[in-house]
This record gives C-alpha cells, structure tokens and sequence, in this order.
C-alpha cells in the first residue's frame, strides 16, 4: 500500500492539510512544534483507528477522542482521509477515519479484503520507526531489546502460547501423578489379600489359580478380574455376613507383624534424619536446587530473575558449578523421595487389612475392640495422607501396641461364631476379595494409561513448538541479521568494511551483538558512538520492516530518526533509502534543514514530494509551504524584488549542492576541522574534477576505439565549458564574502543572468534523462566509470590494456 | 480472481507459522497420533490453543 494523496482535518494541531505524495517519497520538515509528527499521527489513526504515540507509558491520562482532535474541534469534524494504492486494484482506493467513531474503517465494502491484511499489519506498528524506538532496538539492556523487537514482530503471542501449553502440561502431570497415587493403593489391596509384600502379577495369578483348584476351576494364564471366578461356583453356605478365618487370621498377622514394625521404623528413622538435615538448613537447598535447575533451563543473556545482563555461556557454566555443589542435596532428596514412596506403601497395606479386621470385629459386634482399631486406622490415615501430600515430617508411625491380645480376641470369638470354614469356602472368599482389588487395579490401570498417554502427548506438543519457535525465530534472525549487515556495511562500509553481527534467540529473548573493528563482539552500546547507533537502529528497523511487511504496506515512516548521524553518513542512508528500497514509500518528518536539503538532492524525494511547515498558531495549525525547491523559492523572493534574500538562497543552496557534488564525484577540498566548506572551496574543485573525469573518459574512449563516444564526450565537454566561461566561476567564487555583499547591490536585472547561469552550471552535475546527480562508481578503490541513476550517463575511465 | 483472493489473505503471523512448523513436524512424527494432530490443528485455526481446558481435554482423548 502506498499513499497517493491524504486530507487531514481538524486532527492533533492541523486545521486542513492536503498532502499529494503520489505514492512516491514524501518529505514533512519543518521547526520543532510545527505539526510533523500529527502528519505520523494522522497515518496511523487512519490504518489503526488509533494513535499509538498516545498509548504507553507516560499517556495515562490521554484520551484519543478528547486530545486527538484539533482545539474546539468536534469529534465528527475530525478526520484523516487518503488515496491510497493497493497491488491489484487499479484505481487508488479512497479510505477515511472519523474521530467520532474511530473503530470504523470508511471505504467502498469490495476493498474491505484487500485492506484487512494491511489493516492488521498497520495495527502491529511495523510500518513506524520513531527515534525513540532506535533507542529501544539498540541501546536498550538485552530483555527490554528482545521485548522491544518481540513486540514488533508482534511474537508476545507465542511466548502467550507457550506458557499455557507449559500449563496445560503440568496439569496433565499433576493429573497422571494422582492416578498413579491410586493405582499402587490398589496395588497395595491385591497384596495385602495375596499376602505379600511385593506386586507381583506371576504371584497373584498362581494365588488366583491355586484358589480356583480347590473350587474345581481351570488353570487361568492370564491374571484379571472378570476371569478370576469364572467357571467355579460359589459354595452353597456362603452368606453375605460370613467371616473367612482364615483371611482374618492373615489380616490380623498381618497388623501383629514385628519384624514388619522394625524395618519401618528404621525406613522412618532414615526419613526423620534427611527430613531433619534438609529443613534445618536456613539457605533452604531444596528450593535452591530447584531454582538452579529452573534457571539453567532459562538461560540466556540476562539472568532470568533480576536480569543482570549474563554472557550466555557464561551464566550457564555458573550454574552448573553451583548444581554441582548441591549433588549431595540432590542425593538426600532422592533417598528421602524413596523412602517416602516404601513407607506409603507399607502404609497402605497395613490400613488395607485393618479395615477388613474392623469390618469383621463389627460383625462380631465387639465394640470395643473396633473402637480402639478405629482410632489406630485414623493414625495410619493421619501418615497415610501426610505422605501423600509429601508433607509427612518423619513423625513416629503408631502402633498398636495390644494387637496380639486384640487379635486373638477377635480371632478366637470369630472362631466361636463361625468355625473354621472350609477350605473351599476360605478360597472363594480369596477369589472374591481379590476380584474386587482386581476391578479396583483395572480400573487404574486404564486412567494411567490414558494419563500416561496424555501428559506424553502434552510433552511432544511442548517440546515441537519449542523446537519449531527456535527454528523459526533463528531463520527470522538470521535472515533480518544478513540484511541488518548489508544495509550496516552500505552506511558503514568504509571505517567498518569488517561489520558483522549476532541476532539469535536466547529462549524468549533475543540476543544482538556487533562487531567493534575486529575487537570481537559487543552489545551496540558497549562501544560504538551514538551515531553509529542511530545507523544500527536504522538498518535493524528497516531490515525487520522489509520482512514483516512483506509488501502489504509498502509505506515506512521515519519520524525524526536522523539525531546523532552525521553529515557522510546521512549521504549514505539516502543512497540505502533510495537504492535498497526501491518498492518503499518513505515519509520522513524532520525538523534538519541540511538532512531535508539532502534528502532533496540525493534524489530520496522530488520537489513535488516534500512540504515544510511553519509558523504554527494555535487556531490555525501550521502555515505549508510545499514549494520548497529552491529555484521555486528564489523565484518567490525576485517577485517581491528581494535579491539578497535570493542571493542568500543561491549561495546557501550552492554551497550545500556543491558539497554533494564533490563527494559525489570524489573531488579532493581542502580540509577543515570545522567542517564549514565555503563555496569557494567547493565549486572549484568541483568544476576541476568535472574537467578531470571527463578527460579521462575521453582517454578511455580512445583506447577502446569508441570514436562515437569520444565525439559525444567533446561536445558535452564544449558545452560545459560554455557554462562554466558564462559564469566564469572558478574566479567569481574565489572570495564568497566580497561577492556575497556585492550581490546586495545588484538590482533585479543584474542578477537574473547569475542565477540562469548557475541554474545551467547546475544541470552541468545532473542526468538531464533521470535528474539525478552524477557520481563516481568505484572497484575497490579503482576509479570505475561516472554514471547518473538510470544509466543514461556512463563514463568509462578505465583503458584497454 | 484466485491472485486477488490470495493477495487479500492476512499475512501469516510469526505464532502462525511455528505452529505450522510444529504440526509438521509431529505429522512427520510416526509416535504422534493422526487424529490427535487434526483436532489440535482444527483448535489452532480456530484460535483456541490459548484456551488451556479445551486443550487439556483434547489431549486426554476426552472430546469426541
């Protein structure tokens, strides 16, 4: 999208303002305080609906619709309208914004398409580079650059996404965690019903079949709940009440194990000693372990709690030393975790057999003995669950300390009630109990294959995208980095022919570093000057602009970006604008005079393609003055008969042209410390150089034979020598001050014939084809030809050998 | 009208294309299932891989 012509009414300053850039580079100069940065203003509220230097920080009370509109102006009188060009659409498609509702984009519904793609670029602000965003890009510490770059390449959104998929993960883990908390309970049921201490699938199943024998069932092969009591029968005086002896006796040996005891209480005497090294330590290891790990997975420039800016590498190693000091710390958390995992277990399985001995003590209604069981289960309960929580201190695991007296109580009025069972009986009320663990265990079984297969699934997701965001912003990187160097080396090239940088992702951020004349690399700000980092600013912004515009908008506006950068360099970037970014349209606001002059005869912008503004008042915005070609505005003063106010633009005017000549053509001006070239000292050497290039074109010519080449060059030579005798000056210019105040005295006439002549001595520099100055292209350090923009003009200065 | 249709599209945004990248790769991924990948690239398209519930419920197999 280009911008053919724009309105401005009634918006941040401007009263009216009609603008006709004609899709072509636009120049806005003009004092501090006269309107610029309202004409930047006015672009993005018509793309955007908004204004984004009225957003940030600092703008809290700043309201668009009550400070954007011109003083006293209604909302309704307060729009920006354009003609913009579109690739595809013929005709400039006509799009206006008013105040009174900003969010509503005005144009003909069947270019509403065309329009939402740059819609939605402008609104990420890609388009604008002000200086204070150069400032940002290079200057600025790593984690505020990596988030000033981050959010024009609008990528908040993928770091926004990665935080939620590393949420979603951990709830999947967390969910897969208690699942598997649930399936060794039910691991812990089927053992307490085998007997053992250990899950064994081979055990329980030869339990289960040694079981189904003595019911007459078939050897089964394979171990689960639906096929434990198929095929046997239930013998005929089981009743839902009945006690199985033999099953109580194993619970209840079970609950009386002694050597069960001890070997707990030496698991929990281990727990209590870690439990008790690990919390006393006020620098709290556990913590300080796993933020070390944390932090050496986020590693990159800065440290990712203070942000203290880190050498990558360097940051990394150091915390790695620091892992290594806690392997000891690492260690008693590992055996602690162990030997919290043993205890659950033994925990569990001694809470699943007491509450089959409190279901049998009720239904032989000793209410005693069930009450003192019950509150040994509520202790067990009270560990059971600290340990679970992974909160248990290593406090002292209860006992029942009259268990065999209990036991054989219970056992012995069991035995009373019911007798010894038979042995089918005791085996069907094995296969019984061991089907419902079995149901129990299944059912687990499946939740964490399914959690299993869900956190992995969340884990490859996480992983991919990180792996493709690296990839990803690493190409971004590299390929804005290349381009980031070539349009470096274009302004830089020849103090710093060896520029080179770095831009690569560190995790979220990004990492940029320069090379400082063979030094190695630094930050920007680390030692190259202000200037260079206005230029690096530039180059950076116009390199990740190319990219992320991607031809939608073809307008960047830089606004007041040329501070620090001086007058060569400034040359140079009109080359970069004009030569690199062909397809762009520029609008550049200034308030420089010399920059604007620049811009203007570097051939960045016409004479068409520049307004300055001035004199701003409070009613009436500023005053334009888009004639500012400086022929147009010596003009304007001979009609008011000012000759010295023309005669001052002339010599002002020529001493700037000339400048550009002699570094165009590479003329050699005595040097100044002061920098303030006369134009006796420029045009001279200009006009000598002229003489000198033109000779040796001829040389060429001749050499290579081209006799029409050589003709066309002696009447060029004819010619200019005809302008440069008519102004005869090489001796007029020789003392700028004598003629200057002579010019004072001239009237109308006698300076009209100066001024015709200097207008021809002018062209004598330019393409007449193109307009474009001419210029000396080099090889190297060979002088190669003369050539103007378009090619029309093409000197060779080399001989045949 | 099939250029002009393709010039209207909205430029694919950075998040846009790692997420291309990504279901690339777990497509080319024979651990990753297909069905899987074409509910998570049918809730990105929609924009709603943001949305952590709808996310983790695909990823358990819990929508039909």
């Amino acid at each position: 999208m280009r911008i053919h012509e724009m309105e401005i009414c009634n918006f941040r300053g401007i009263k009216e303002l009609k603008l006709e850039p004609n899709g072509k580079n636009f120049l806005i100069s003009g004092p501090n305080g006269s309107g610029k940065s309202a004409i930047v203003d006015a672009v993005d509220f018509l793309l955007t609906g908004d204004v984004s230097r009225m957003k940030g920080p600092g703008t809290k009370n700043i309201k668009l619709k009550e400070h954007a509109p011109h003083i006293k102006a209604d909302a309704k009188h307060c729009w920006v309208k354009a003609k913009v060009e579109i690739p595809e659409v013929p005709e400039p498609v006509e799009i206006k914004r008013v105040m009174d509702k900003p969010r509503k984009f005005v144009c003909d519904d069947k270019y509403l398409s065309d329009l939402e793609p740059i819609q939605e670029l402008a609104s990420r602000g890609q388009h604008v580079l002000t200086r204070r965003e150069i400032l940002n890009y290079v200057t600025s510490d790593a984690g505020t650059r990596a988030k000033q770059i981050q959010n024009l390449l609008k990528i908040n959104e993928v770091d926004d996404t990665r935080k939620k998929l590393v949420k979603v993960r951990n709830t999947l883990r967390n969910e897969f965690n208690n699942i598997k908390g649930n399936l060794n309970t039910s691991k812990a049921h089927i053992n307490a019903t085998v007997g053992v201490d250990t899950f064994n699938e081979d055990v329980i199943l030869n339990f289960v079949n040694e079981n189904r024998e003595i019911l007459g069932g078939e050897v089964l092969i394979r171990l689960d709940s639906a096929s434990v009591k198929k095929g046997v029968k239930s013998p005929a005086l089981l009743a839902h009440d009945n006690i199985n002896l033999e099953l109580l006796e194993k619970d209840l040996e079970n609950l009386q194990g002694a050597d069960f005891a001890d070997e707990m209480e030496v698991m929990r005497v281990e727990f209590k000693q870690l439990y008790d090294k690990i919390s006393s330590d006020d620098s709290s290891p556990a913590e300080r372990l796993q933020l070390t790990q944390l932090g050496l997975k986020l590693t990159g420039d800065a440290c990712p709690l203070c942000d203290t800016p880190w050498d990558g590498d360097e940051l990394e190693s150091h915390l790695k030393t620091k892992l290594e000091h806690m392997r000891e710390v690492e260690s008693d958390l590992e055996r602690k975790k162990e030997l919290s995992c043993e205890l659950s277990e033994q925990v569990k399985n001694k809470l699943s057999s007491l509450e089959k001995v409190i279901k049998d003590s009720s239904l032989l209604k000793l209410d005693r003995e069930v009450n003192a069981l019950e509150v040994y289960k509520e202790d067990l309960e009270r560990i059971d669950a600290s340990l679970d929580r992974d909160d248990y201190s290593g406090e002292t695991i209860p006992t029942f300390t009259d268990m065999d007296e209990v036991g054989a109580k219970i056992f012995q009025v069991a035995v009373d009630c019911y007798g010894a069972p038979s042995p089918e009986q005791t085996a069907w009320d094995k296969l019984n109990r061991l089907e419902e663990n079995l149901k129990y265990y299944e059912e687990n079984i499946v939740l964490h294959e399914k959690a299993n297969k869900a956190l992995a699934n969340a884990e490859v997701l996480y992983d991919t995208f990180i792996e493709s965001r690296n990839q990803v912003l690493d190409a971004l990187y590299t390929e804005v980095k290349d381009r980031f160097v070539e349009l470096y080396r274009q302004l830089h090239g020849t103090d710093e022919s060896d520029f080179d940088a770095v831009l690569a992702s560190e995790g979220a951020g990004v990492d940029l570093k320069v090379q400082f004349h063979g030094e190695g690399k630094h930050p920007p700000h680390a030692l190259h000057s202000e200037g260079h980092q206005d230029s690096m600013g530039i180059c950076l912004y116009l390199a990740l602009a190319e990219r992320l515009t991607q031809g939608y908008i073809d307008l960047i506006i830089l606004d007041d970006v040329m501070m620090s950068v001086d007058a060569p360099h400034r040359r140079q970037i009109c080359h970069l604008l004009a030569d690199f970014f062909k397809g762009k349209q520029f609008f550049i606001t200034t308030h420089d005079q010399t920059w604007a002059r620049q811009l203007r005869l570097e051939g960045v912008v016409t004479s068409k393609g520049l307004v300055e503004l001035f004199d701003w008042q409070i009613d009436s915005g500023p005053r334009v003055n888009s004639q500012s070609d400086m022929w147009d505005a010596i003009e304007e003063d001979l009609t008011r008969n000012d000759v010295p106010s023309a005669a001052h633009k002339l010599r002002r005017g020529s001493e700037v042209y000339f400048r550009t000549v002699c570094n165009s053509l590479g003329a050699k001006v005595k040097f100044r410390d002061n920098g303030q070239y006369t134009l006796g000292d420029l045009l001279p050497e200009a006009i000598s150089r002229y003489k000198t290039l033109i000779n040796t074109a001829k040389d060429s010519a001749n050499s290579w034979n081209k006799q029409e080449e050589v003709g066309r060059l002696v009447e060029i030579e004819k010619n200019t020598k005809e302008i440069f005798n008519r102004t005869n000056a090489e001796n007029w210019a020789v003392n700028s001050n004598v003629h200057y105040n002579k010019w004072t005295d001239f009237n109308l006439n006698d300076f009209k014939p100066v001024l015709v002549a200097f207008s021809d001595l002018f062209s004598v520099f330019m393409c007449d084809d193109c307009g474009s100055m001419l210029h000396l292209s080099l090889d190297g350090n060979k002088e190669e030809a003369v050539r103007c923009k378009c090619g029309s003009v093409n000197w060779n200065l080399n001989k045949t050998n | 009208m099939g250029e002009k249709e393709e010039i209207s599209k909205a430029p694919t945004s950075i998040l846009d294309q790692i997420l291309d990248e990504t279901f690339q790769k777990l497509e080319n991924s024979e651990d990753f299932d297909s069905e899987l990948l074409l509910e998570l690239r049918k809730l990105a398209s929609e924009g709603s891989l943001q949305n952590d519930k709808l996310l983790t419920s695909i990823l358990k197999g819990d929508l039909p």
